[in-house]
């Protein structure tokens, strides 16, 4: 069958569907994916076949028409139905050239990522099932409902009266993890992807010091959430750890000079992480549920106010602690590291949330009940 | 558990075992990649964690181990004993990284192409339980004792007489294309892959006129897509860069397996890889001679219907006249025995197990 994947505009939501791409690709179907132009390298260096819809990028939601920036609201319930509002417009932006190639393609169903609103209006304009994935452990539902409110003129266009809803949700958090009225769901275990550059010795091997990763996940730049990382990197370097810092090139060079025990850059999550004895991050999604899938204890500072649900549901399950983000002096970072580093029970209960996550079923078992579901809606 | 792949010399020799990789990392699995590093790109661009063995390439290697240059001689059983001690070589460069990386990673088991003759040696020296991945065309029995031979010294540092034997072999091709003197192996589905790029448009054009491509790999000759222009087909030239090509015929760094479809015709020099690719999409296929030692499954593929052989099929690489190409493309075009017997093969292709049945009796436990 032919797989129409539509993808977010970030690579760390994309990141969270391409196992079921890959999987549904092993499996011989064929498989595309839909992005805007500027991810579609991160596609494609997945082995997976990308088409481009369109030449702008997510982050212009945040500009007007005319370049200004929009301001971010500061009251949580405005900032979830911006945030929704700008994925809303996103999707617009998509579906033009979405349309087009779903015309020209017919695809037989149709996945999309969580905050991916082009996805159920393409499937449903194909007359196909839509299948939808979760790309972390939940985000507030205001986003959506914002979403669909903006996408009101796309669904008089269409001829909808609502937002389309999903034939078959993919979750990929474990159960033990799930909000208690999360929507039933076909659950996937989650297999940590990120973009591959040269592996090295020393990502795969380890000291005698424990090792300490600080990541601040794949969307830093030096002019974005920096400060949070640079932060994070002198806090935790001052103790006696070996400290890698996950970082692209050209924001590790801005946090250099480091010193002798501190690493910088380009680093292979899936690789280092199964040397780690802690992973310190402002808690993006792939970020905190690869750490969970290699068993490893991690400190959580959710700057983004979307990480505040699961990252509580992670500490309440005792594999994480974390710091609220107005906490995060020096001094506080330190005790909370050596704090995680010195209790056992951290270690073991991420050992236990790894092992129920190995138990639940892969991608190719989540494949067959898409197969499943196109089978019987033809 | 902890899965090292080993990488062949070439990006053609390492498409076959992508999905492999793929899905054993999707069950759960860690995966390595271990190669040469000219063949790094092609690992990571399919996902996948590469670790680099050795920076030579394997031309470094058309020299033998005193530093005389070695001649290939013509194509016969000479030809076939110096290229299977080129791979020698090759794999006793990559050995030293090899056996460090298993020192150091500690996988649970090693899957080898078949001509990354460095993978059972590796696997032998770590107690690893080694996995053997063949294409079975195109792989002759005397470059492996040939191979082995150059590979000597290495087998006697590792108190060896011989290459070890695999725990397990995987085998791509169909049975009936397969060659005959095969040894024994699981069956596994090909699925198409290649290194992957965004895709024009012209791509998924809504509609079905069927497609010539040629995929050549080198330079493709102006005069054969001039002469294809006179075909009722679109024409297409797939894994080049764009590079100047007659008007109307579309031409990228397309995936073949991406660019064509079910009643496609592909004219190609027979490389393992690009066959199997073919036969996964029900596409027939217009055979020019290729390198020595692709005349064999050639010649099968032939009697079996899915393909047409141009040329003296006999002599590696020997020019064709275009004529001779578009006179066998449109025969192909028009007569439906071709694609029929596309099909048939496909639907022995699908017959076989796919790459995610295969990773629990990979992964299962060695009985002793």
């Amino acid at each position: 069958m032919r797989v129409l994947f539509v993808a977010g505009g970030t690579s760390g939501v994309i990141f969270s569907i391409i196992p079921l791409a890959q999987a549904a690709r092993n499996a011989g179907h064929e498989v595309v994916m839909a992005a805007p132009e500027n991810v579609v390298p991160t596609i494609t260096s997945a082995g997976l076949t990308a088409v481009a819809v369109t030449s702008r990028k997510m982050l212009d939601t945040l500009l007007y028409d005319d370049g200004e920036r929009r301001p971010i609201p500061t009251d949580l319930h405005e900032r979830y139905i911006f945030n929704g509002r700008c994925f809303g417009r996103y999707a617009g932006w998509c579906l033009e050239g979405l349309l087009d190639f779903a015309d020209r393609w017919r695809p037989d169903v149709v996945v999309g990522g969580t905050l991916v609103f082009a996805a159920p209006l393409v499937a449903r304009h194909a007359g196909v099932p839509y299948v939808k994935q979760a790309v972390d452990m939940g985000e507030p539902r205001t986003i959506d409902l914002a979403a669909a409110a903006e996408l009101g003129p796309w669904l008089k266009r269409l001829g909808f009266h609502e937002m389309p809803r999903s034939d078959l949700f993919v979750d990929i958090c474990p159960p033990s993890l799930r909000e208690a009225d999360a929507p039933p769901a076909q659950i996937m275990r989650y297999i940590p992807y990120s973009t591959k550059g040269r592996v090295e010795s020393w990502m795969y091997t380890k000291g005698d010091r424990p090792r300490v990763l600080v990541s601040a996940g794949s969307r830093v730049t030096p002019d974005r959430d920096f400060e949070i990382l640079s932060g994070l990197v002198a806090k935790v370097g001052a103790l006696d750890v070996e400290l890698l810092v996950a970082a692209p090139a050209d924001v590790a060079e801005a946090l250099r000079p480091l010193p002798d025990n501190v690493r910088a850059g380009w680093l292979p999550l899936d690789v280092v992480a199964p040397t780690c004895d802690l992973v310190v991050s402002h808690a993006g999604g792939t970020t905190v549920l690869g750490n969970m899938h290699y068993g490893v204890p991690q400190l959580l500072i959710p700057y983004l106010p979307y990480a505040l649900g699961f990252t509580r549901r992670l500490t309440d399950y005792g594999a994480a602690r974390m710091l609220p983000p107005e906490d995060d002096s020096p001094e506080n970072v330190a005790e909370a590291c050596r704090e995680v580093l010195g209790t056992p029970s951290y270690r073991q209960r991420a050992r236990d949330v790894a092992h129920e996550m190995s138990l639940l079923p892969g991608p190719s078992q989540a494949l067959a009940a898409v197969e499943r579901l196109v089978h019987t809606s033809r | 558990m902890r899965v090292l792949f080993v990488a062949g010399h070439t990006a053609g020799a390492c498409y076959p075992l992508v999905p492999l990789a793929q899905a054993v990392r999707l069950g759960g699995h860690e995966v390595f990649v271990a190669g040469h590093e000219d063949v790094l790109p092609v690992v990571a661009a399919a996902g996948l964690p590469g670790v680099a063995i050795s920076s030579r390439t394997l031309s470094d290697f058309l020299v033998d181990r005193g530093g005389r240059t070695v001649e290939l001689p013509e194509p016969g059983h000479e030809h076939d004993l110096a290229v299977g001690r080129v791979f020698g070589r090759f794999a006793a460069d990559g050995l030293d990284g090899l056996l460090a990386l298993v020192r150091d990673w500690r996988p649970d088991r090693v899957v080898g192409v078949a001509t990354a003759y460095a993978a059972p040696l590796a696997a032998h020296d770590g107690g690893v339980p080694y996995v053997r991945f063949a294409t079975d065309l195109a792989e002759p029995v005397v470059h492996m004792l040939a191979a082995v031979a150059e590979l000597g010294p290495e087998l006697e540092k590792l108190g060896l007489y011989e290459l070890p034997a695999p725990w397990r072999s995987v085998s791509v091709a169909p049975p009936s294309l397969r060659a005959p003197d095969a040894a024994p192996a699981l069956p596994l589905r090909h699925i198409p892959y290649e290194t992957q790029s965004a895709l024009p448009p012209w791509v998924h054009p809504g509609q079905d006129r069927p497609r010539v491509l040629v995929h050549d790999h080198g330079e493709t000759r102006p005069d054969l897509l001039e002469g294809l222009r006179e075909l009722e087909a679109e024409i297409v030239v797939t894994g080049q860069e764009e590079g100047p090509v007659p008007p109307g015929v579309r031409a990228g760094r397309v995936p073949l397996g991406v660019a064509v479809r079910p009643g496609d015709v592909v004219v190609h020099r027979g490389r393992p890889d690009v066959v199997l690719t073919c036969l996964a999409r029900a596409a027939a296929q217009v055979l020019l001679p290729g390198d020595p030692g692709l005349d064999e499954h050639a010649g099968r593929l032939a009697r079996l219907g899915a393909a047409r052989q141009v040329g003296d099929s006999a002599v590696p690489g020997a020019p064709v006249e275009t004529e001779e190409v578009v006179a066998a493309c449109r025969e192909v075009l028009a007569d439906p025995a071709y694609g029929q017997a596309a099909h048939r093969l496909r639907a022995e292709i699908h017959e076989m197990p796919l790459p995610a049945d295969l990773v629990p009796l990979l992964t299962e436990e060695v009985v002793a």
